[in-house]
């Protein structure tokens, strides 16, 4: 019975380390995130150069009061990186999902899909 | 007896009756007209050489009894001289000659020659023509010279000197070059010997004529009558004796000048005058008195050769009135003295002296006198007020070619019921008038008001007792010329009362003033012209009705340069002690204990008419009450400090630019903005518009004690062009209340806008707004620190206030937790969007003390209470917060990471569960060997980063997602145990309803180099980065 429970683990672990390699990864064009992007009471702006801000209305807070970030694209792969004022580094890595002229979508490690409409 | 007086009458008159008989017979019968007249007139030509007639020749008794004389009547000499005035010399009704009867009659009848021996001479009514040309020939030449036929002669007159002469109703007109004379009815009674051929006399003599008038030169003199009485010598024009003179309506003038005016005189002379040799000896008793003044004169008077007079006169007057004896000063004289234009007087006054030196006509003899004045009455014009002297003992030095000078030895004046005691000196009486005064005396001060310029706008009452000394010229006194008036002395004053300009208001009840000037005193600002002291008793002040003040014990002393100079600041040094000062200026009180004040003001040397402003100021217990706002009290306070007026500025601190040393000791300070009373033990420090320099302090506030020094700098750039404020500030502390101190400044700066906002929000919504416009850092060394109900200690760091940002950089402390190292930055940019930003280092952290310290940490890490023990935790975090302080988790974002070793694993039901799917052996210790664990927190995730947990024989490595909802989503892959497979476990829901599920294990290669792909890499080099990037500001 252990022996077979044993075998079992190691196939359930082939099988699930080879669906993973078949995974394909998506290209998106870069170019197309840059823009002001809303979801809800929140915006994010990205700029040219891996730069941006975002900020939510509904905290009261105002564009001119948003938080920079850096951004980086790598395929499907989205890094926003926060830096804090304190010198803090929050580097939150996104899987794109979706990416036109007016829609992004991304989810996280955790597969929290995030939604945006891209907004003049 | 009767008989024998009967007989003796009889024969006495027979006697003289029968001499009668005989005189008349001789007179009338033996030696007749008719025989004496054609006799003298046959041998008159003899000794008379011009025309000559007479009408007969008598001999006389009863005429000129008790003597005989020869009297020729209608004498007429006739001496036509071209230029006399008149043909006739002489014409008088008789002349006669007392000459001895018997030889005249022995003579008559017994030999050829009659020899007259004239021994007394009478000439009644008639007139004498003297005259004499520019030639010298003149018309009295007229007796003949002797010659060798006078021996022939039948008749000569010999007299070798008269005993008597008599001269009556004789009018006289002389006239002689630059010389002119009359006179009319002159009477002459000489008795003594008169010695023609020497011109000598000896004797008594009575002479009085009328209208007399003469001229000699510019020289003119003229009176109604002339009386002189003497008695002397009378030798070759040198006369010794003593006569007495007595004029009536005497003029005198020289150059058209009248030098006499219509003036009785009469002159009493005991003197030798020698008119050969001109000079005059006057004696004991000699006289003169004009009118009714009178004057003694003894001494000597002479003319010089060249016309100039010398006096040596000694002299001594009666009892003057002023007025008479002005009007019979020459008015030239007077015409130039502008003083005695101004004078109406009235009084007497007596002199003693003497003159002394030459008259000529440009020099005058020095006069020296003694002169005292009794109940003179005064009134000047230009002075409102009547001027009496009691009484006045004077010494004068007149000096009429340079200046006079008078010495006052007793003066006791009044200028209406002001009374003063005067001693001193007047230079130059006549021309620029300078006096060296001392006055002593009793003044109205409200009296004064007629003196003091209107351009003062001062207003005086009260009485004072004056002891003033003064050196000054009339005109510089009258002008108010303050540098050239030199005084001191002082003023004792009574219910004083001083307005000034209607703004500025004294009283005070009694107190001195004392006066110095010049001053000895200098500053360097302006030139003193003197000083001003006050000693008062309780002298209240108002000025403008805005500032009041109560000083009492006053020594006040203001030293004043040009104070009347309209056209600049005013020029002032005062010194203020006093025992207590109490006022108020608007809504501001204070009462200062024993000040000692020093204020200079002075013009500005750019524009005069600004102010500059030099003060110091040293107290003991001193309060200041400004309204409600602000109370101020202290032991003692002094300050120093100067201030130059700049009309330029708009702020009134630039305005003033001031510059201030200021010490308090004791001092506490209770403000309207400020609830807690702020007690300042002591206080030193500097102000200047550019910094201030805080040598050293030391406040309590409440719960707070420290020491406060260092600079606060760039002053009036932050007031003029807005730029910061700042500050570099040293704050030791032995305890200080954070939050306390965090409550006192609250606000500070912020704008009206804000102010506005602030209103808007609820009450209770006040967060802490960080001053703006200030660049202030503090660097704190604080032993024991109360913050948030926390005891810290050993606070040491830098906290930076700038412009609305608060800045805790590197602070180090320690805590019952750990020890600390915060970095903390709260910005309060507006009320509902306050940043904080925490850079927080805790070291050999005790696990649960520091969630105690810092319960979000607790929301942040969720399972750090899982743990026991020591670690290590870096925390940066940020966000914003809205006025209540509630997270703006939009905002929200963070890095944490937590090292370890050795901690417990507490034995909850969470972890038994864990155990019990992860299959720990039951004996496993709840060790963890070493932790080290990375999060991120972003809004409302905190992303913990995989890190392994070694636990006896097991690893395993977590990660997973926790939000602060309290939901998580954790993963466990169990990387090394006793097992043979490698499982993983899925943890979701919530704490208190956790999920378990088994799933691969995802983070088996995670941490075995060989077999990590690049996922992991990228997972560990972000943990890297994030550890790297919050380890970085750690002070080892």
């Amino acid at each position: 019975m252990k022996k077979t429970i044993i075998c079992l683990l190691a196939l359930a672990t082939i099988a699930l380390t080879g669906c993973d390699k078949l995974n394909t990864q998506k290209t998106f064009d870069k170019n197309l995130v840059i823009g002001k992007w809303q979801s809800g009471t929140e915006y994010w702006v990205y700029q040219v150069g891996g730069i941006g801000h975002t900020w939510d209305t509904s905290d009261d807070v105002a564009e001119e009061e948003a938080q920079d970030f850096y951004w980086e694209m790598d395929g499907n792969q989205l890094i926003i990186t926060h830096m804090g004022e304190m010198g803090e580094l929050i580097p939150k890595p996104y899987t794109l999902i979706l990416l036109t002229s007016d829609k992004l979508q991304y989810r996280d490690n955790y597969n929290k899909t995030y939604s945006f409409t891209k907004v003049p | 007896m009767k008989k024998f007086w009967k007989i003796f009458g009889i024969s006495v008159g027979s006697l003289l009756g029968v001499v009668i008989i005989a005189i008349i017979i001789v007179c009338n019968v033996i030696v007749t007209p008719k025989q004496l007249t054609p006799l003298l007139n046959k041998y008159a030509h003899e000794f008379i050489t011009c025309q000559y007639s007479f009408d007969e020749v008598e001999l006389t008794f009863f005429s000129s009894f008790p003597e005989f004389a020869l009297r020729a009547n209608n004498v007429t000499l006739i001496n036509p001289t071209e230029g006399a005035q008149s043909d006739t010399l002489l014409h008088v009704e008789s002349v006669s000659g007392v000459i001895n009867a018997g030889d005249f009659i022995h003579a008559f009848f017994n030999e050829d020659r009659i020899v007259l021996n004239i021994h007394g001479l009478a000439i009644s009514n008639g007139t004498a023509n003297i005259y004499q040309g520019k030639d010298g020939i003149c018309n009295y030449d007229i007796i003949a010279p002797s010659d060798d036929d006078e021996e022939e002669s039948t008749i000569i007159f010999q007299y070798c000197g008269f005993d008597k002469i008599d001269l009556n109703g004789i009018e006289a007109s002389i006239r002689m070059p630059e010389t002119e004379a009359s006179v009319k009815n002159i009477k002459l009674s000489a008795g003594g010997r008169f010695f023609a051929e020497e011109v000598s006399a000896d004797g008594k003599f009575v002479l009085s004529a009328d209208d007399i008038y003469g001229k000699i030169k510019d020289i003119k003199a003229d009176c109604k009558r002339i009386e002189l009485e003497g008695e002397g010598i009378f030798s070759n024009m040198h006369f010794s004796g003593e006569g007495k003179l007595k004029t009536e309506n005497v003029n005198l003038a020289i150059n058209n000048e009248k030098m006499i005016d219509n003036r009785d005189i009469e002159i009493t002379m005991p003197c030798d005058v020698n008119v050969e040799y001109t000079y005059a000896n006057l004696y004991d008793g000699f006289n003169v008195k004009i009118d009714n003044n009178e004057i003694d004169l003894k001494g000597k008077a002479e003319m010089c050769e060249n016309g100039d007079i010398y006096l040596g006169i000694d002299f001594e007057t009666n009892v003057w009135d002023i007025n008479k004896t002005l009007a019979l000063v020459p008015a030239q004289y007077l015409k130039d003295v502008d003083f005695l234009k101004k004078l109406k007087t009235d009084g007497t006054f007596k002199i003693d002296g003497k003159i002394n030196g030459t008259l000529a006509e440009n020099n005058f003899p020095l006069i020296f006198a003694n002169i005292e004045l009794d109940k003179c009455n005064a009134d000047i014009e230009g002075i409102p007020y009547h001027l009496a002297v009691e009484k006045a003992k004077l010494y004068a030095d007149i000096n009429l070619n340079e200046k006079s000078n008078v010495t006052i030895h007793e003066l006791n004046a009044a200028a209406d019921d002001m009374k003063f005691d005067i001693t001193g000196n007047v230079d130059d009486l006549l021309g620029h008038m300078t006096c060296d005064m001392h006055v002593k005396g009793n003044a109205d001060l409200e009296r004064l008001k007629e003196v003091i310029p209107d351009k003062l706008k001062l207003k005086l009452g009260g009485n004072t007792d004056i002891d003033l000394k003064a050196n000054f010229a009339l005109d510089d006194a009258i002008n108010i010329r303050l540098d050239k008036i030199k005084a001191n002395g002082t003023i004792a004053y009574k219910s004083l009362n001083v307005r000034y300009n209607d703004s500025i208001f004294v009283n005070d009840s009694k107190g001195v003033i004392s006066i110095e000037m010049p001053n000895k005193h200098t500053n360097k600002h302006f030139k003193e012209y003197g000083n001003i002291g006050i000693q008062g008793e309780k002298i209240s002040c108002s000025m403008a009705g805005t500032i009041n003040a109560i000083v009492k014990g006053a020594d006040i002393k203001v030293h004043f340069g040009d104070v009347l100079n309209d056209k600049k600041f005013i020029e002032t040094v005062c010194d203020v002690k006093c025992e207590s000062l109490m006022g108020n200026y608007d809504t501001i009180h204070f009462n200062l204990n024993e000040p000692d004040i020093n204020v200079t003001t002075f013009p500005m040397h750019k524009d005069p008419m600004q102010p500059g402003l030099t003060a110091t100021y040293r107290s003991k217990m001193s309060q200041i009450v400004m309204g409600k706002a602000l109370n101020f009290d202290a032991a003692a306070l002094s300050f120093s400090g100067f201030t130059t007026y700049d009309k330029s500025k708009e702020n009134i601190l630039l305005k003033l630019n001031p510059t201030l040393n200021a010490i308090v000791a004791d001092g506490k300070l209770k403000m309207a903005e400020i609830k807690p009373e702020i007690k300042i033990p002591s206080i030193d420090f500097k102000f200047t518009p550019r910094e201030c320099h805080i040598n050293k302090s030391r406040i309590q506030i409440e719960h707070s004690d420290f020491n406060l020094s260092g600079d606060v700098t760039n002053i009036k750039n932050h007031i003029e062009k807005n730029e910061l404020l700042k500050g570099d500030l040293k704050f030791e502390s032995d305890q200080t209340n954070v939050d306390e101190i965090m409550a006192l400044v609250n606000g500070i700066g912020n704008s009206s806008e804000e102010t506005k906002q602030e209103e808007q929000m609820p009450d209770e919504d006040n967060p802490f707004m960080v001053p703006k416009g200030v660049d202030i850092a503090l660097t704190t060394i604080i032993k024991k620190a109360i913050f948030n109900d926390n005891e810290l200690r050993d606070v040491t760091g830098k906290l930076t206030v700038k412009d609305g940002i608060l800045i805790a950089e590197q602070m180090g402390f320690t805590s019952e937790a750990a020890e600390m190292q915060l970095t903390g930055i709260y910005r309060s940019e507006r009320k509902n969007h306050l940043f904080c930003g925490l850079d927080f280092h805790l070291l050999n952290i005790d696990i649960h003390k520091l969630i105690k310290l810092i319960p979000s940490i607790d929301t942040i890490v969720p399972m750090l209470k899982s743990f026991e023990g020591n670690a290590e935790f870096h925390l940066a975090a940020e966000t914003y917060l809205k006025s209540n302080y509630d997270i703006k988790f939009s905002t929200l974002r963070g890095a944490a990471a937590i090292e370890g070793k050795d901690l417990v694993l507490l034995d909850n039901k969470t972890f038994s569960t864990i155990a019990k799917y992860m299959m720990f052996n039951k004996k496993t210790k709840n060790i963890v060997d070493s932790l080290s664990v990375e999060a991120t927190l972003f809004r409302n995730e905190v992303d913990i980063y995989p890190f392994l947990v070694s636990m006896d024989k097991w690893q395993a490595v977590l990660a997973g997602r926790h939000n602060l909802d309290m939901s998580f989503n954790y993963h466990i892959s169990l990387t090394d145990c006793p097992l043979p497979a490698r499982l993983g476990l899925d943890i979701t829901g919530t704490f208190d309803d956790p999920k378990f599920k088994l799933v691969p294990c995802q983070y088996k290669a995670l941490y075995k180099p060989n077999k990590r792909g690049a996922v992991e890499e990228q997972i560990l080099t972000l943990k890297k980065q994030i550890a790297d990037a919050l380890k970085a500001n750690v002070i080892k």
